[in-house]
């Protein structure tokens, strides 16, 4: 009986390092056995290139992108902004990390946060009304300019301890 | 090389025996209540069996009762003798090790709790779902075994308990409960350091599957599990890779796998595995899109899984020799609670040797099982009335979920107290990256992230809630250190590192002011 059960038991234990190193090698990026100094070198996060540094770089960003954008609406026809609105989008979605690294107090960051949330939803409406070739109202653009002053309102608080 | 292995496996199964042992602990108690105390038919009242409320029960048992997937075996042999249907005891032994209250706090805390919330109820389908198919398919697997003879109330009832664990902490138990760790030294020998960094990927769809390869022979405890869990939603991996980490890494071991294969043999093994095995990648295939964190940009590597490989380098030979860096190791890591289980479960085992020798001579419960008619005079005052068995063994088992409640406001200190610790644990490891000790500052920087998730967890417990200004506040801090532990780990410029550890420091300044001043 007990022979039987260990001859189970070194089967189950065959099947589970088969089973291990099969799916290891198949299934995994780098294969076992590979030189690890060449896959672990330069472990890091991806940062985009167009992520501003600080809570002022976003900021000023923020409002530079939107005067080219507002520009472009108003000079151009058919206006490209794909490219310019996706990245305008990614740094609003930043925004709230950028302005957690900085010495805003608890009111400050929450209304970046409000801040940052209302812009990406006007952007995103702009964005749809010029790709369908509507001309966006000034109003919006209006309310644009209000938030953005809103936030820069908040730069010298930003960096108040250093 | 060879030592590498050896001595790296040897590191793994013992930080794995540490971190088992008070679960373990806690799964003796169970059994020597449910021994005896509850007894079989009342132990059969409490789970049900062979019925969809019964896996239900048993589900909810398993996720009140602190547990890990190793201190879970005693449980479920003492399941069976109570003739326990399989289905049952199944959905006991992996609902248990998933969650505990200590875990699932860690787990609400984290940037999307309502993943946590999704993975707790996609575990109750998976119990569910295999075991009423597993029960429809072998309805008669109910075990009838002798009720031992009752133990006289009193202090001997209580001995009664203890000698019952100690006799379970040497019995077949210890084996199986081996076999489960020597899962973890396999994977090791197995995965070189650090191997599984770049794999999980949330794009890689063979990801769920490669994890299903690992978590079956890996160990975690329900907390270690969790951790991984958050790691991984940080740094955008699969979803499903995390749920089957959840499910077969907390939930199972090759020491359960063995014993329910001696128990029920290789046919409704092999079966029950491949229904869970359906369940759960089909599960989690489902829930990878609906549930992956839009907002998080993927990181092209994790250190989640490191703790799976081997924990050496192939070139590295420390310079006090392996056992003196093993050692070096294990005094630092060791938590004192991973202490006082290894304690007690040591305890247990040479009160169980003592058992074992004095059987030859002396059954000690042939002594405790004597009636104490004629030797205590009968008269008793109004008060002193018999609590029946299986009322103390709920109260038992209350105890139990009540003392795991309180030990979340042990480990989660509150704020004030978690600052303080952080600060020193920060301080330790930036001078350590300032000055170039470059072990000794990747050894405190995971005691910071620690306690970082600490601080977080404990704010929750007290206020029952944490503004997005505070959890944001800790991740800022939080990405900071891993930055500094990759840098670190590149051989970045002391320039560079310097100008990071001012950034870092800033970032604990103002998390510090945030959870001090504006709570």
């Amino acid at each position: 009986m007990r022979n039987e059960h260990l001859s189970k038991l070194s089967v189950l234990a065959i099947v589970i390092v088969c089973d291990a190193v099969g799916c290891g090698t198949s299934t995994t990026t780098i294969p076992l056995g590979t030189n690890l100094e060449q896959q672990t070198d330069r472990l890091e996060h991806h940062v985009s290139e167009h992520r501003p540094a600080s809570f002022a770089v976003a900021v000023e960003q923020i409002q530079s992108r939107h005067n080219q954008i507002h520009n472009e609406i108003q000079t151009k026809t058919h206006p490209a902004l794909d490219h310019q609105l996706s990245e305008l989008q990614d740094i609003l979605g930043w925004l709230p990390e950028i302005a957690g690294d900085s010495d805003l107090r608890q009111a400050d960051w929450n209304l970046v946060k409000q801040h940052s949330q209302q812009l990406a939803n006007l952007y995103q409406e702009l964005h749809q009304k010029v790709a369908n070739g509507i001309r966006p109202e000034q109003s919006s653009f209006d309310k644009m300019e209000t938030l953005n002053e809103g936030l820069r309102k908040l730069v010298p608080a930003s960096d108040r301890l250093h | 090389m060879f030592e590498t292995i050896f001595w790296g496996a040897c590191l793994r199964i013992i930080q794995s025996t540490l971190q088992a042992s008070p679960f373990i602990f806690t799964g003796l108690c169970v059994v020597g209540l449910l021994h005896r105390m509850m007894g079989q038919k009342h132990t059969r009242w409490l789970f049900g069996s062979n019925s969809v409320a019964s896996l239900f029960q048993s589900w909810v048992i398993g996720m009140l009762l602190p547990g890990c997937s190793l201190g879970v075996i005693p449980i479920c042999k003492q399941l069976r003798k109570s003739g326990i249907a399989i289905g049952t005891i199944f959905a006991f032994a992996l609902s248990s090790p998933l969650f505990d209250p200590l875990s699932m706090l860690y787990g609400l805390t984290l940037s999307k709790p309502i993943t946590i919330v999704a993975f707790a109820f996609c575990s109750l389908l998976v119990v569910t779902i295999s075991g009423t198919i597993f029960d429809r398919l072998f309805p008669n697997t109910e075990v009838q075994l002798e009720e031992p003879p009752e133990t006289p109330h009193g202090i001997k009832r209580l001995l009664a308990v203890l000698v019952v664990m100690a006799r379970e902490s040497v019995s077949g138990t210890a084996g199986l409960i081996l076999i489960g760790l020597c899962g973890t030294g396999l994977l090791s020998m197995l995965l070189p350091a650090g191997i599984l960094q770049r794999t999980m990927g949330h794009e890689n769809p063979y990801s769920p599957l490669l994890m299903t390869a690992i978590a079956i022979p890996a160990y975690a405890t329900p907390m270690t599990a969790m951790g991984q869990l958050g790691s991984m939603f940080q740094h955008g991996n699969s979803i499903g890779a995390a749920f089957i980490l959840l499910i077969f890494g907390a939930g199972m071991n090759l020491g359960l796998i063995a014993w329910m294969v001696l128990n029920y043999g290789w046919k409704k093994s092999s079966i029950w595995m491949s229904l869970m095995l359906f369940v759960v990648v089909g599960l989690s295939y489902g829930i990878e899109r609906p549930l992956y964190p839009k907002e998080i940009e993927p990181a092209d590597h994790t250190h989640a899984f490191d703790s799976y490989c081997c924990p050496f380098q192939r070139d590295f030979i420390p310079s006090g020799g392996y056992p003196a860096e093993i050692w070096r190791r294990v005094r630092l890591e060791t938590q004192t609670h991973e202490i006082a289980g290894a304690i007690f479960v040591g305890g247990l085992m040479g009160l169980g040797l003592l058992f074992k020798c004095l059987d030859r001579r002396w059954v000690i419960e042939s002594w405790l099982n004597r009636s104490l008619q004629g030797s205590v005079h009968l008269s008793r005052r109004a008060w002193d009335i018999v609590v029946p068995g299986p009322v103390l063994a709920g109260v038992g088992l209350l105890s139990i979920v009540a003392f795991s409640i309180v030990g979340c406001f042990a480990y989660y200190p509150a704020p004030g107290e978690t600052l303080d610790e952080l600060n020193l644990a920060q301080t330790e490891a930036l001078t350590a990256a300032m000055t170039g000790q470059r072990e000794h500052a990747l050894h405190w920087i995971p005691i910071c992230e620690g306690w970082n998730r600490r601080l977080q967890v404990g704010t929750y417990l007290r206020r029952g809630r944490l503004s997005e200004y505070h959890r944001m506040k800790a991740r800022v801090l939080g990405d900071k250190l891993e930055e500094l532990e990759h840098m670190i780990e590149n051989d970045d410029s002391p320039d560079e590192i310097r100008k990071h550890i001012a950034n870092t420091s800033r970032a604990y300044g103002r998390l510090s002011r945030a959870y001090r001043e504006e709570l």
